[in-house]
C-alpha cells in the first residue's frame, strides 16, 4: 500500500522524539570526543587548540597503548572461543538432556545475570595467594601455590577464565534456541540415509542450521570480550605491569585517573572505530539469519 | 484543609531561615566511610556558631581523585564546590589550571591566625608556587606498624625498635627468618602519589624536581638509595610481590612482622587485627634523625566566586582546620591535625594523645613534616603511574633498582613540561 504524504509526516512526527533524544545523547556526545582527539583539551583547563594529528602519533608511540591493544586482542583471543566452545558444547548437552534441563539451563545461565563486579569480589577470595581456596587446593596436593592476580603469566588467563565463566551461559542460551529450530525430520531423513553416527549429522545437518547463529554470537562475544572492564578495575587494576592493562581500563585512566581528556578521547576513538566495525557486522549478521 | 494547614506550618518554620538570608557554601569532601561523621559534626558545630553562613555538604566523592574530577568538571559547567577537601599532592592540577583562589590575603587579614598555632611544616603541604593554596585537614606520615608477637617471637626487643635502615632490615631478616608463612616487612609502595617512594627519597634528603622544575630531580644517589631500599626488603626482608590489599590482609593475618604505611591506616588496622596481635607503631626508618617526613592527605581548597562568599567559605574552613574542628577530626578519624593548639590543649587533644601511645608516633614526626608533591604539567598524574612502574619492576624482580631509576627518570622527564 503507497503512503500518503500524511502518513510520511505522521511517521517523521511520531519517530522524532527518539530521534532527537539519539542525537542528543549519542551522536553528539560522540562528535565532541572525535573534537577533543583533535585538540590539546583537558577537563577544566583552557579553551582547546586544535592540534591536528598530534595525539594519534603520541598514543601510536606510548609503548602502554601499544601493550593494552595486544593485551586486548589475547583476552579476545583466549574469551571468545573459550566461550564459544563451551557454550556450543553445554547446549548440545543440555538439548539431549531430559528432566532437569530447566535446571541446569538455569544453573548455566547464572553466572551471565550475576553482576560480574560482585562476582569479580568472590573470584578475589578464591584467588588469593594465602588464604584463597585456589591455593589450598594446590597445596593439598603437595603443589606450590601462585599468585595468580600478581603474576604475569597468569594474570591475564585467570581473567579470561572469569570472561568464560561468565560469557559461557550467553553463547548455550543462543545455542539451545537454535538447535530447537532444527527440524526432527531432517535428523530422521539423514538417519534414514545411512548417516548413524551423532558426528556426521552434527556436521552435516546441525552445524550448516546453527552456523549462522553461531557466527552472530561470535561477534556478539567479540564485542563483549573488548569492552572488558569490571574484572581488570577490581581484580589487578591493569597490573601486575601492562599484563592486563586492556584497551577500556586505558580510557578510563587516562580520562578519569591522569585527566588527560585529549589522550582519553584518542583512545576511545580507537576503541569506537573496532566497535562500530563489530556493530555493523552484527547487524549485517542480523539481517542476513531474518532472511534465511 | 488538614495539607494546607501543614504547607503553612512549614512555612512559617522555614520563614526565619529565609529572612536570614544566610550565605550558603557548598563543601565538597571524599571517602564518606572516613569522614562522613567528622564533617558533619565541624559543620553543625560550625553553623551553630556562625548562624548567618550556611554550610552545604556535597554528595561526598568515593576518593581524592573523584573530587579532583568533580573539580574539573564543574570547571566546565561552572558549578565548583565554593571548598573542596583536595589530596595535597593533586593540589597542582587546581593551581595550573587558575581554579584555585590563594588564601594568603584571607591569612594576612585574619588576626586569629597565629594564635591557633598551625605548624609550619603542615602548612606547607598546601603550599605551592609561592602561595598558600589550602590548609591542611587531616594529614598523615608514613609510620611502621609491627608486630609485637612476632617480634618476640624472633628474639627481638619489641620496645626497642629500628630508627635506621640497617636496623630495620635486620629486623626484617630476623622475622623472615622464622619461616614461612612469616615475612619480615612490606612497605605499601602502591600507596596513591608514590607517596611512600617520596617517603623513602625525602627522607634522604633527595628532591622530586630540580631547581627548574622542568627535569626530575631524583635522578641522584638518593633515588638510587630509594629504589635499592625497595629492592633489599624484597631480597633481605622477606618482602612479598603482592598487591596492597593482599599484603594488608597478610598483616592483619600475622604473617607479617612490619608494615611500612600511612598513619592514617591506624584506625583501621587497629579494629581488624582487634585481639589477633599487639599492634606497636614505630617512626619510620630514617638514616638521620632530622631526616625530612613526607607529610600528605585532605586540604582545605577555596574554589568559590565572588568575595561575600570567599569571606564565608574561608571562616568555614578556619574554623574545621582550627582547634575545635580539628579536634572533632581527631577523635573521629584519628589522623593528624595541624594545630599545635588542639594538640597541647588537654581538654582537645592533649588527652587523647596521652591515653593512647601508637597515636602518638605520627606526631612525633610532625616537626619534621615536608609537603607530598605532585608533578606539574598536563601529565602530572601519568607521570606518578611512570614511577610506580618503576618500583613495581623493582618488586616484582624484573629490574635492578639502576634500571628502574634509568627508566623512571627518562619516562618523567618526558612527561613534565618543557
Amino acid at each position: 500500500m503507497p503512503e500518503t504524504r500524511d502518513q510520511r509526516r505522521m511517521g517523521l512526527l511520531l519517530a522524532s522524539p527518539a530521534a532527537l533524544l539519539m542525537l542528543l545523547l549519542q551522536v553528539l556526545p560522540l562528535l565532541l570526543v572525535l573534537g577533543t582527539a583533535f585538540t590539546d583539551w583537558q577537563l577544566g583547563g583552557d579553551p582547546p587548540a586544535f592540534v591536528g594529528l598530534e595525539n594519534f602519533r603520541a598514543l601510536l608511540a606510548d609503548p602502554d597503548f601499544r601493550a593494552s591493544v595486544l593485551v586486548t586482542a589475547r583476552y579476545i583471543l583466549m574469551v571468545v572461543p573459550g566461550a564459544l566452545g563451551l557454550g556450543l558444547g553445554l547446549a548440545l548437552l543440555l538439548q539431549g538432556c531430559g528432566r532437569g534441563r530447566m535446571i541446569y539451563q538455569t544453573i548455566f545461565f547464572l553466572p551471565y545475570i550475576a553482576t560480574l563486579a560482585a562476582m569479580s569480589i568472590a573470584w578475589q577470595m578464591l584467588l588469593h595467594p594465602s588464604f584463597g581456596m585456589a591455593n589450598q587446593v594446590l597445596a593439598a596436593l603437595g603443589l606450590g601455590g601462585v599468585n595468580w592476580l600478581r603474576d604475569e603469566a597468569t594474570a591475564l588467563p585467570v581473567l579470561a577464565l572469569i570472561g568464560v565463566w561468565h560469557e559461557t551461559g550467553f553463547a548455550m542460551v543462543f545455542f539451545l534456541a537454535a538447535l530447537t529450530s532444527v527440524p526432527a525430520e531432517l535428523h530422521d531423513a539423514a538417519r534414514l540415509d545411512g548417516m548413524g553416527g551423532g558426528w556426521d549429522r552434527f556436521w552435516l545437518v546441525t552445524g550448516p542450521h546453527i552456523a549462522s547463529i553461531g557466527l552472530f554470537v561470535l561477534v556478539v562475544l567479540t564485542a563483549h570480550a573488548v569492552m572488558v572492564f569490571d574484572t581488570v578495575a577490581l581484580l589487578t587494576q591493569g597490573g601486575p605491569g601492562n599484563a592486563t592493562r586492556v584497551l577500556l581500563y586505558v580510557i578510563y585512566q587516562e580520562g578519569f585517573s591522569f585527566f588527560r581528556s585529549n589522550v582519553a578521547a584518542t583512545a576511545t576513538v580507537f576503541f569506537l572505530a573496532f566497535t562500530l566495525t563489530l556493530g555493523v557486522l552484527q547487524l549485517r549478521l542480523g539481517r542476513t539469519r531474518g532472511a534465511a | 484543609m488538614q495539607r494546607r494547614s501543614i504547607l503553612l506550618g512549614s512555612a512559617v518554620l522555614a520563614a526565619p531561615r529565609l529572612a536570614r538570608a544566610a550565605t550558603e557554601v557548598t563543601v565538597l569532601y571524599s571517602q564518606p566511610g572516613l569522614y562522613k561523621e567528622a564533617h558533619e559534626t565541624i559543620v553543625r558545630e560550625f553553623m551553630r556558631r556562625q548562624p548567618d553562613i550556611a554550610i552545604r555538604l556535597l554528595a561526598p566523592a568515593r576518593a581524592y581523585e573523584e573530587a579532583a574530577s568533580a573539580v574539573l568538571r564543574g570547571a566546565v559547567t561552572n558549578s565548583i564546590p565554593d571548598v573542596v577537601y583536595n589530596g595535597t599532592n593533586l593540589l597542582h592540577l587546581f593551581v595550573d589550571r587558575r581554579l584555585a583562589v590563594p588564601l594568603d590575603p584571607y591569612i594576612a587579614a585574619d588576626e586569629g591566625f597565629a594564635r591557633d598555632g598551625y605548624i609550619p611544616g603542615m602548612l606547607s603541604t598546601g603550599h605551592l608556587a609561592g602561595k598558600q593554596y589550602a590548609i591542611p585537614f587531616a594529614l598523615s606520615t608514613p609510620i611502621t606498624f609491627y608486630n609485637e608477637e612476632l617480634v618476640r617471637r624472633a628474639g627481638l626487643d619489641a620496645e626497642a625498635p629500628p630508627t635506621d635502615w640497617p636496623g630495620t632490615l635486620a629486623w626484617a631478616e630476623r622475622i623472615t627468618a622464622l619461616g614461612a608463612p612469616v615475612k619480615g616487612i612490606d612497605i605499601k609502595w602502591q600507596t596513591t602519589g608514590n607517596y611512600l617512594f617520596q617517603a623513602l627519597l625525602f627522607s634522604h634528603g633527595g628532591k622530586l624536581l630540580s631547581e627548574d622544575g622542568k627535569q626530575v630531580g631524583f635522578n641522584s644517589p638518593e633515588g638510587l638509595r630509594a629504589f635499592q631500599l625497595l629492592q633489599e626488603m624484597v631480597v633481605r626482608g622477606g618482602m612479598a610481590d603482592a598487591s596492597a590489599e593482599q599484603a594488608m590482609q597478610d598483616f592483619i593475618a600475622g604473617n607479617i612482622g612490619m608494615h611500612l604505611t600511612s598513619s592514617a591506616n591506624l584506625n583501621t588496622l587497629t579494629a581488624q587485627i582487634g585481639e589477633r596481635f599487639t599492634l606497636r607503631t614505630a617512626p619510620f626508618p630514617v638514616p638521620r634523625p632530622d631526616a625530612r617526613i613526607v607529610s600528605g592527605g585532605a586540604a582545605a581548597t577555596l574554589f568559590a566566586r565572588g568575595e561575600e562568599k570567599r569571606q564565608a567559605a574561608y571562616k568555614y574552613i578556619r574554623f574545621a582546620t582550627g582547634p575545635i574542628g580539628q579536634t572533632i577530626m581527631v577523635n573521629h578519624i584519628g589522623y593528624l591535625p595541624c594545630s599545635q593548639v588542639a594538640i597541647d590543649t588537654p581538654e582537645l587533644l592533649g588527652s587523647y594523645y596521652a591515653r593512647n601511645r601508637n597515636t602518638r608516633t605520627s606526631l612525633s614526626q610532625l616537626p619534621r613534616a615536608t609537603g607530598w608533591l605532585g608533578f606539574p604539567g598536563p601529565n602530572s598524574l601519568k607521570a606518578i603511574d611512570a614511577v610506580y612502574a618503576a618500583m613495581e619492576s623493582v618488586v616484582a624482580r624484573r629490574a635492578t633498582p639502576e634500571q628502574a631509576l634509568a627508566r623512571s627518570v627518562e619516562q618523567v622527564n618526558a612527561l613534565l613540561p618543557r
